[in-house]
């Protein structure tokens, strides 16, 4: 085929060109460290990267959530822990008042009384400004007496002001777990077993000097302490799913990282030796070039 | 019958031919970086042979015509190929421009901005009522809504753009239309003579070149030399001396159409007609590729919109009150917005499910949250997120079609160029060795000259 000057340089600057654009590519990689750095480098990469990102992102999320429903449980335990043995106290107080002075009895239920409140407000003990123990009512105390009632029996009666909402914690896809918050169901279950009533009865038990019925509020805190066991213990398997959906995020999460890395990170020596090897393609067209276009029939004609 | 004056008259002869010889080699010298150069070489050829008393005498040499080396079959394939090389030009750097706007490889995007706003609200679920919360959910809401009317302003930004292009590459068309007309008057004039203007004819031919670039046409050279051109759909564009002009106008969408302008000023509509050159490639990325994209984004944002609507106007907010829809706008990307209502009291968001159960209930909150992993998307079969990376990943994959279309027809391009000079190309040795050539025959048709004149002289002494 006949060559002719323009073949060769248009030739030249074609291959230059390429290898410049390939020099280019190869900088790039180096100078962001990532293998992907638009779209069309790895079309399959980058959808798979945007996938992983955000899956990170919501396991993030999900480890946040799980650590404020744990929280959530703690909390509750020790409010729950404080109230039966608050109850054991009274309950000790019944007990030996069933033998007591009409004196004794009056001092008791004085105790009694301030040992009432606070288990009343222990009930209304709040986390994060919000009351824990009054179903989704959270800005509502849960139990409340009214001291301006006429006699004792009145003037210790709670009434329950909440619902019987519970508290939910996304813990994973289309996983909630659920912790109670029902105060009713707790402390105040006039279908079942109440903790204030019994107390409440021994107050007025202790003030009428009723020894009758003194001993029979034994009986019920006893019931009172048996429910609050269960109660506690119920909530022993909550605590254990919390437990074993954080561990499993704490195994996938770097799984995951590995993933994402493995797609976008760059391999920063093999992107180097590449772009030496380029490098010296690149010169050696570059010398090539000089020697092939400068010489001509002119240089040796005299 | 030869004599003295017949060699000297020979001898002038072959000075001039040589001389013509070494005027069309400095020609060729001159032109060797002049685009679309064919070179040209004079034809010599021995004249009439005169009778003699021992036969036929040779008569000496003379110039005929000056050749244009030149292949018609490769520039007409360069033609042709042209257009498919103008028309994928266009098309990938449009869909570079798009890859751009889509570029999600840094972080920041739609998909961070989709990701943070479910997280937002899973973060409301902890603490429904929390007025810190609820300021955070409104705050990615408001990104995520900004995001996807920037994608779309964007979008629209390139639309813009191509249409600039397009009027733009209409106008270079009629200029080249013009000059063609120009050039095919010059070529006939010069013509006259049955001599072949080559100078003209590369003119035209770079010109046309040039054209084929733009939009796809079909052209044929008529008896006289003129070259008529016709668009792909038959609408002429030049013929002889005349020549037709192209412009565009506003259609239903608010963009430029093309149109091809006749005789009397009355205008038809080609743009479904253009098949191939720049124009193509411009119209097919404006009209089909980036209002595709511009649907699926629109889609997304519908779907998003409508389905967290509905779970919030389901749901009762701080005050008790059915929520109203936590997205106002028409559904499309552009004007996806959070409702205002919202934004000036977050009291508004509805996060219980219940209207008594507010401020402890989580549970619409939860759905809502819950969005994220739900086959919303083509038909129940992608989330939100898997719909977007099949958008992110398509524009990939179109800008390595298009490279890779490109590249091709560059590659062939190529060829056909080198082939090209091959045939018409200058070769600065060639010519070099041309000229010794020449200028040893002129130096020896002048020594002819002076040995004539000794002759003369000789006989002349006789006398």
């Amino acid at each position: 085929m006949r060559v002719t000057n323009n073949t060769m340089t248009n030739s030249i600057v074609r291959y230059l060109t390429s290898q410049n654009e390939a020099l280019f590519e190869r900088q790039t990689i180096i100078a962001s460290g990532k293998k992907i750095n638009k779209p069309s480098d790895d079309p399959i990469g980058m959808g798979k990267v945007l996938d992983y990102r955000q899956t990170i992102a919501t396991i993030e999320q999900y480890q946040t959530n799980i650590k404020r429903g744990k929280t959530r449980l703690d909390v509750t335990e020790t409010n729950l822990k404080l109230v039966d043995d608050l109850l054991q106290v009274v309950r000790a107080i019944s007990q030996t008042e069933a033998a007591g002075t009409t004196e004794s009895r009056q001092l008791a239920a004085g105790n009694v009384k301030n040992l009432f409140d606070q288990v009343l407000d222990t009930a209304n003990s709040k986390l994060n400004r919000n009351y824990m123990f009054s179903g989704y009512q959270t800005k509502t105390a849960p139990f409340s007496r009214d001291d301006a009632q006429a006699t004792t029996l009145d003037k210790f009666t709670v009434t329950y002001n909440g619902d019987a909402g519970d508290a939910r914690f996304m813990v994973a896809e289309n996983t909630e777990v659920t912790a109670a918050a029902d105060g009713e169901a707790i402390f105040h279950d006039l279908a079942g077993i109440s903790i204030f009533n019994p107390m409440r009865d021994l107050i007025v038990a202790l003030e009428n000097d009723d020894a009758a019925a003194i001993s029979a509020q034994q009986g019920l805190l006893d019931q009172a302490h048996t429910h609050l066991q269960d109660i506690r213990g119920a909530n022993a398997p909550i605590s254990y799913q919390l437990e074993t959906t954080e561990s499993h995020w704490q195994n996938y999460k770097p799984k995951i990282e590995e993933l994402l890395a493995k797609e976008e990170t760059a391999d920063i020596t093999q992107a180097i030796v590449e772009l030496q090897s380029l490098e010296i393609a690149y010169q050696t067209t570059l010398a090539t070039t000089a020697r092939i276009i400068q010489p001509g029939l002119l240089n040796f004609l005299k | 019958m030869s004599d003295i004056f017949g060699i000297m008259s020979l001898a002038g002869q072959a000075l001039m031919t040589q001389q013509q010889a070494i005027s069309v080699t400095s020609h060729n010298i001159a032109n060797v970086n002049t685009p679309g150069y064919s070179r040209q070489r004079l034809n010599m050829t021995t004249n009439i042979p005169m009778e003699s008393s021992v036969g036929p005498m040779g008569n000496g040499v003379s110039g005929v015509s000056i050749e244009r080396l030149y292949d018609r079959f490769l520039s007409s394939q360069i033609s042709n190929e042209s257009q498919g090389l103008g028309q994928w030009e266009a098309h990938k750097d449009a869909v570079q421009m798009l890859e751009v706007i889509f570029n999600e490889s840094d972080g920041p995007g739609l998909s961070q901005a989709m990701s943070k706003f479910w997280d937002a609200w899973q973060a409301l679920t902890n603490n429904p009522s929390g007025a810190t919360e609820r300021q955070v959910l409104v705050t990615a809401s408001q990104v995520l809504a900004n995001t996807f009317n920037k994608l779309d302003e964007d979008l629209n930004g390139s639309q813009q753009n191509l249409d600039l292009a397009i009027q733009g590459t209409v106008e270079d068309i009629n200029r080249l239309s013009e000059q063609l007309a120009d050039l095919n008057e010059k070529i006939i004039s010069s013509e006259i003579g049955s001599l072949s203007a080559n100078d003209y004819r590369d003119q035209r031919e770079l010109v046309l070149k040039e054209l084929s670039v733009l939009i796809d046409i079909n052209t044929f050279e008529d008896a006289n030399g003129a070259v008529s051109v016709l668009t792909g759909s038959g609408r002429p564009l030049v013929s002889s001396d005349q020549f037709w002009q192209l412009s565009t106008e506003v259609n239903a969408s608010g963009l430029q159409d093309v149109v091809w302008v006749d005789n009397s000023g009355g205008t038809l509509n080609i743009t479904g007609d253009i098949s191939g050159g720049k124009l193509k490639g411009l119209l097919e990325a404006r009209d089909g590729i980036i209002t595709d994209y511009m649907t699926r984004l629109d889609t997304l944002a519908g779907f998003l919109r409508a389905d967290v609507n509905l779970l919030h106007q389901g749901g009762f907010d701080l005050n008790g009150i059915a929520g109203e829809a936590f997205f106002i706008g028409t559904g499309t990307a552009a004007d996806l917005e959070v409702n205002p209502n919202i934004v000036g009291d977050l009291d508004f968001i509805a996060a219980a499910s219940d209207p008594l159960t507010f401020p402890g209930d989580n549970r619409n909150a939860i759905e809502i949250a819950n969005l994220q992993h739900q086959l919303t998307m083509s038909g129940n079969t992608a989330t939100y997120n898997d719909y977007y990376s099949s958008v992110v990943r398509d524009v990939g994959n179109e800008v390595l079609k298009s490279n890779s279309y490109y590249n091709h027809q560059s590659d062939m391009m190529a060829q056909l160029e080198n082939q090209r000079e091959s045939v018409s190309g200058v070769s600065l040795d060639e010519e070099m060795i041309n000229l010794i050539k020449f200028q040893n025959a002129y130096t020896a048709a002048a020594r002819l000259v002076t040995t004539a004149d000794e002759m003369m002289q000789t006989i002349m002494q006789m006398l």
